[in-house]
């Protein structure tokens, strides 16, 4: 195994050093001006266009303005791996952006582990326009500072910021709007509806219509962000009820939703291949005609599949369907909401040998021009003023060089993969919502009672974390196998109360005790 | 006598200079990483290193021995093993015995091309081709729907994750592992045939009572590496091939240390499991040759 990481860690550090050697020659020399690394995702299609998100024209400009050049960390499509192996391998850019509540331990064992450093002094010195945003995101609610920070109160990276409605909700069922128009169905609201409506796309297509991709319960697939458990009082992620941190692995209400999935899975309403479904076999799915309803995004899914199915299947049409409740007219309790704070920031890594330039470099984002050229890319270019409004020219929307919209918006502006940096609705309405039926979807996911029980970036104290790592570990590898295996009946439910015993002897019970001593303190 | 040696030493200079790139290989990448395992009791982070990270004992190891998939990841990793073993180490083995038996030359190479073919496909490539036989609308669900059977989900099959990786594994290597069991076939004298022949022997008689003893010693040598590798299975095959449905029997140590290692970070966990396979790999080898030598004349060293 030493070896095995050795390998693996030696490939990707001289990776890192032949690229950061090809690079490096492109900045000019000797003219004074400092040169950074940057590890930060690019939207998927730019991959295709340039070798580095650096040489797309919005961060040639961003670079040209601020005076710091940077190279972009180019990165393979396996993005969390990646970052991984380069953690791993001890020599950092100057600045990662990353869910850093991924980071085992979350962001204060980041800090701990000497990963990144703590950015409380150098905001006070080098970032005058994200303290501002940052005291507007306090006088809408002090929640959202907290989630800015560390456990501890350091502030870990440059936040991402979204302050309009229309960039919070992005994320819901959807169905094929056409099938339900051919078998005269509505759009379902409870969860009788979604049986019903299943029921009769299977029985009409010979398909199995609801499914997604990848494994776990919790992230895009057909059970994503909680969408059919929330009916049930189940949310697979931590969450607070009434001031008491839960999560649903662990909650009784939760053999009730596995009841209706297991059911809907031997019914044959759930594709038998969701656990290893691939995004790219999950959308020949949908190109196929053979998937009936999904849990996905407004841009990369529906718009996505709305573009791609427009010359070859003209009568292809989705809709978003509210999240699902049990009895007509209830709120749903959960939802895709994201929080007014993303927990994705970059983070200036304790290799960066100028924090200065670094933080120079990040906050301009935050100012007013940044935060134009960000958001809409180059007056004139990307973008005109039309009456006080920033509308996207037709570099954006009509290509002449042939790029997608999403392609344009990943080159001319630097926030379609989200980022540091505060997302602009008028952004989200020319291009997630440019389309009625990407609006509507929008307006239906938007009912919900997310705001109330979501508990944004929570991770346990840092004393803590240790412990916590240790159980929850093993507490989530069981949990997401096990209801994997009660959903396809690879284990029967008459089994559920040993379920629960064994993640109370894994320890599930003191790992929630951490994270209730986390939220507790930071109230 | 010194002298003598030193004489011999500089007579052969050049074949001992064809030996300095070999020693520097293991020096550098099998000797100075071994230093490395001392994370295993540490609680190691790269940014500190291993001079300032704090030491912590045994603590990884208690938390591998206690944990809830301790004795899944063992016996998975045994039954697979063995399974690997027991049907991927005589194969080689019997397809150059009847490789040998073949006489026609154009054939026996067209064979020979052919089976070796899987080797030289990248394990990605080749599990990539087995997920598309294995889907729904793939090869292996419509041969079992020609039989009368129903589709399902064959990589989700907890049942089926051990015969699976076993054919697979075996598939790609039975061609390559066979040449040298064809080159030691190729080292038996001819008259020992004559011989067999002249007392009456049939070609049946002749496989046992003569081909087979000749490359006996190799065959006993090879058995004992094989050993060797007992708790280690191919996991790079097992990442690409496993999901949470067939954890239960697919999860081995070495994918586990890879979740945790890679994916959750825990460099020193990793270290610590790593470290305590090679060390049972290694007893398990010293074992089988002590064995090996004393029942018969082969043994490694």
């Amino acid at each position: 195994m030493k070896r095995f990481l050795c390998l693996l860690a030696l490939s990707v550090l001289i990776a890192t050093v032949v690229s950061a050697g090809g690079r490096g020659e492109t900045a000019a020399p000797g003219d004074g001006t400092p040169t950074l690394s940057y590890y930060r995702v690019p939207p998927g299609v730019v991959a295709t266009l340039v070798d580095s998100w650096g040489d797309a024209p919005v961060w040639q400009e961003y670079q040209r303005r601020v005076g710091i050049n940077v190279e972009f960390v180019s990165i393979p499509q396996d993005a969390a791996q990646h970052l991984s192996l380069l953690i791993a391998s001890g020599d950092y850019p100057d600045m990662i952006e990353h869910f850093w509540g991924n980071y085992s331990g979350g962001p204060a064992q980041a800090v701990e582990d000497g990963v990144i450093r703590p950015l409380n002094d150098v905001f006070d010195s080098y970032a005058p326009n994200l303290s501002r945003r940052i005291e507007e995101m306090r006088a809408v609610d002090p929640g959202n500072v907290a989630a800015m920070q560390t456990s501890e109160g350091d502030f870990f990276g440059f936040p991402m910021l979204r302050f309009d409605d229309e960039t919070l909700v992005f994320v819901g069922p959807q169905l094929r709007a056409d099938w339900l128009n051919e078998l005269g169905l509505d759009v379902p609201e409870t969860i009788d509806d979604w049986t019903e409506v299943l029921t009769a796309m299977r029985d009409a297509y010979g398909v199995a219509p609801l499914s997604g991709t990848g494994p776990i319960f919790v992230s895009r697939n057909i059970f994503g962000d909680s969408a059919f458990a929330s009916a049930f009082g189940v949310v697979a992620d931590w969450h607070v009820v009434n001031g008491v941190i839960r999560h649903g692995f662990a909650q009784p209400e939760l053999r009730d939703f596995l009841e209706l999935a297991n059911r809907w899975y031997r019914d044959g309403l759930i594709d038998p291949e969701f656990v290893t479904n691939d995004r790219q076999v999950f959308e020949n799915k949908i190109y196929n005609n053979n998937v009936g309803a999904f849990i996905g995004f407004t841009g990369s899914s529906m718009g996505a599949y709305l573009n791609t199915m427009a010359n070859r299947n003209p009568d292809f049409d989705l809709v978003g369907a509210p999240y699902p409740v049990l009895r007509r007219g209830d709120t749903p309790m959960f939802g895709q909401r994201s929080g007014m704070v993303v927990p994705r920031a970059t983070a200036i890594t304790t290799r960066a040998a100028n924090v200065e330039a670094a933080a120079t470099f990040l906050d301009y984002a935050y100012s007013e021009e940044g935060h134009m050229l960000i958001n809409f890319g180059i007056e004139g270019l990307s973008y005109e003023m039309v009456d006080g409004f920033p509308r996207y020219t037709d570099l954006i929307t009509n290509n002449p060089d042939g790029w997608s919209m999403a392609a344009a918006m990943g080159m001319f502006t630097g926030i379609s993969a989200g980022g540091s940096a505060v997302q602009d609705g008028r952004y989200a309405l020319q291009y997630l919502l440019s389309d009625p039926r990407q609006a509507n979807a929008v307006e239906n996911w938007m009912n919900t009672n997310a705001a109330d029980h979501m508990v944004v970036g929570l991770n346990p104290l840092s004393r803590d974390a240790d412990n916590f790592g240790a159980i929850w570990t093993e507490v989530q590898t069981h949990a997401e196998e096990n209801i994997l295996r009660f959903i396809t009946g690879a284990r029967p439910l008459s089994q559920f109360d040993a379920y629960l015993n064994e993640l109370d002897r894994m320890g599930f019970e003191r790992a929630r005790g951490y994270m209730q001593a986390s939220f507790d303190a930071r109230r | 006598m010194k002298s003598k040696r030193v004489k011999r030493i500089i007579n052969d200079r050049v074949l001992y200079l064809m030996l300095v790139p070999f020693f520097v290989y293991f020096i550098v990448f099998h000797y100075i990483p071994l230093a490395g395992n001392v994370i295993a009791f540490q609680r190691f982070t790269p940014a500190r290193g291993i001079s300032e990270s704090p030491w912590v004992g045994f603590m990884y190891f208690q938390q591998f021995l206690t944990s809830t998939y301790f004795w899944r990841v063992l016996r998975n990793t045994v039954v697979i093993s063995l399974s690997t073993l027991i049907v991927g180490f005589p194969a080689p083995i019997i397809l150059a015995l009847m490789l040998n038996e073949v006489r026609v030359n154009w054939y026996k190479r067209t064979i020979q091309s052919i089976t070796y073919l899987p080797h030289f496909v990248s394990l990605v490539v080749a599990v990539g081709l087995l997920v598309q036989f294995s889907s729904m609308r793939g090869l292996f669900n419509d041969i079992i729907v020609m039989f009368g059977g129903q589709r399902i989900p064959l990589l989700q099959q907890a049942s089926l994750f051990v015969p699976m990786y076993v054919g697979a594994e075996v598939w790609q290597t039975v061609g390559w592992g066979s040449i040298i069991y064809l080159s030691a076939l190729s080292t038996i004298d001819p008259s020992l045939y004559e011989a067999a022949q002249i007392d009456g022997a049939n070609r049946w008689q002749q496989m046992w009572a003569v081909t087979i003893p000749s490359i006996l010693p190799t065959i006993t040598v090879l058995f004992i590496l094989r050993t060797g590798t007992l708790l280690t299975v191919g996991h790079e095959r097992i990442i690409l091939m496993y999901n949470p449905l067939t954890y239960e029997t697919a999860d081995v140590i070495m994918t586990f240390v890879y979740r945790r290692g890679l994916i959750d970070l825990n460099f020193s966990f990793s270290a610590a499991v790593g470290l305590l396979n090679s060390v049972v790999n290694a007893a398990i080898i010293f074992g089988a040759n002590a064995i090996s030598r004393r029942v018969s004349d082969t043994s490694l060293w």
